[in-house]
């Protein structure tokens, strides 16, 4: 945690209004993109960014000050979007079989290095809700499959998969746009 | 070009105003709810306590007062000052004409001779007049105090004008505040100890009898103890032995080192379920 990381956050810990609002407006811009990539409306984001925020000042004692305050507040959002998209009853649990993914070769890490980001956005908010939640964890956060796994309550290779599915779909969404540029 | 992963972490959107404006309407909504619960339960409590005073008659204030004020007597017999103890026994033991002419050998006065009497000349004059004060109050109602089991009694002395120079010189180390407070929490619950507890007045560490060996107090039946105290004083005013466990008795060893003959003082502080907060100072012998 940065020196005035761990100030903002003692004074937040003492429920200092003008703390609260000042780690909002730092951490806002960077946490509402994370929020928009895990919903599919706006209107979802602004709910998970909010529960968030309220769950992170209720929470802050437990923030230890060798912890990253960036990534506690990552994984707040995280877990808050999750819940609220279970909550939401539009998490549909279709666990896919492994079909056959041989014929996707197309996406690598550098597949849409050309496309604008908010398309990018776009395509990813238009994912199917698992899809795109373990895209965004898996691909865009870091999480390993088994971190995943255990957070949804899936297996693995369920992980696996809804990641290639995921990607395939990027793909099929985004190369023509490629192609047009 | 960098990797999706770095793109999105260097992508930032600015949300709707209105995002803030419901987070923190949330949190005020749930302080505001949070101090109302606060303040009513403040006043349920303060309502509560009135009730019960109020039932309790004005009998029960003397009593109630005077536990509230022991606290202030238990910080102020802890201190390093060695008179502390000592002149307070003195004063317990006041009121108890019978006792006004033993020898003061027996107390343990020494320590006044050891430190105060230097300062005797200059100091004994004002400090007389305050301590007489608490003293003549509390004289007034000797009548109900067994104050007299203990054996140290003796110690103290009637304030008579001729004596007064030796109480001032036994308190002069004291801020003079404290004396009344002490003195008259003393009258209330001077004889209830007696009642819960029996404290021995002489031990013998060699003596061939367990029961012998250790300056233990003993409560008895109707004793509901909830803590427990225990401090005691050589001659010098040393420290010589704390404990918070009433089954822990002294051995007469300090350091390892065994104790000589001689007076001790012991202050036993006891917070009883049934009758508060009661302190009980006295002396014990100690024989080899």
């Amino acid at each position: 945690m940065k020196p005035e990381e761990s100030h903002l956050v003692k004074a937040c810990r003492r429920k200092d209004r003008r703390a609260q609002k000042e780690l909002y407006e730092l951490f806002a811009p960077s946490m509402f993109t994370l929020c928009l990539r895990y919903t599919h409306t706006d209107e979802d984001a602004m709910d998970v960014m909010h529960d968030g925020f309220i769950k992170a000042f209720d929470n802050i004692d437990q923030l230890r000050s060798g912890d990253s305050l960036t990534a506690w507040m990552k994984s707040i959002m995280v877990n808050t979007a999750i819940s609220h998209l279970r909550r939401e009853k539009r998490y549909v649990d279709v666990d896919i079989a492994d079909e056959s993914l041989s014929h996707f070769t197309a996406y690598d890490d550098n597949a849409f290095d050309e496309i604008d980001i908010e398309l990018i956005m776009k395509a990813i908010r238009q994912l199917p809700t698992r899809q795109r939640v373990v895209f965004n964890m898996v691909e865009l956060e870091g999480y390993t499959y088994e971190e995943v796994a255990e957070q949804l309550g899936i297996t693995s290779s369920a992980v696996r998969s809804n990641l290639m599915r995921a990607k395939r779909l990027l793909v099929e969404q985004l190369a023509p746009l490629k192609l047009n540029n | 070009m960098s990797s999706l992963r770095e793109r999105f972490e260097n992508h930032n959107t600015q949300p709707d105003p209105e995002v803030w404006n419901r987070i923190e309407k949330t949190m005020h909504h749930r302080t505001v709810v949070r101090r109302t619960v606060v303040s009513s339960s403040v006043a349920l409590v303060a309502l509560a306590a009135a009730a019960l005073f109020w039932l309790k008659g004005p009998d029960t204030k003397p009593v109630q007062v005077a536990q509230k004020e022991t606290p202030e007597v238990v910080v102020a017999s802890n201190p390093v000052s060695v008179e502390e103890p000592i002149s307070a026994v003195s004063e317990e033991t006041m009121p108890v004409q019978s006792h006004e002419q033993m020898p003061k050998d027996n107390s343990p006065k020494p320590s006044a001779d050891n430190n105060a009497v230097e300062s005797r000349p200059a100091q004994s004059q004002p400090v007389a007049s305050v301590a007489a004060q608490p003293v003549a109050s509390v004289a007034e109602t000797p009548a109900h105090q067994n104050v007299s089991v203990d054996p140290i009694v003796a110690t103290a002395s009637q304030p008579t004008a001729s004596e007064r120079p030796v109480v001032s010189a036994a308190t002069t180390e004291r801020p003079a505040a404290p004396a009344p407070k002490l003195a008259q929490s003393d009258e209330n619950k001077a004889g209830s100890t007696d009642l819960i507890v029996w404290i021995p007045n002489v031990f013998s560490p060699d003596d061939e009898v367990a029961e012998n060996k250790v300056f233990k107090v003993k409560p008895n039946s109707e004793a509901n103890i909830r803590s427990f105290e225990m401090y005691i004083y050589n001659r010098g005013g040393r420290q010589v032995f704390h404990s918070k466990d009433i089954n822990q008795g002294w051995d007469g060893r300090f350091n390892g080192q065994a104790q000589p003959t001689g007076a001790y003082v012991y202050i036993i502080q006891i917070n009883d379920a049934d009758k508060g907060l009661i302190t009980k100072k006295g002396t014990v012998t100690l024989i080899r």
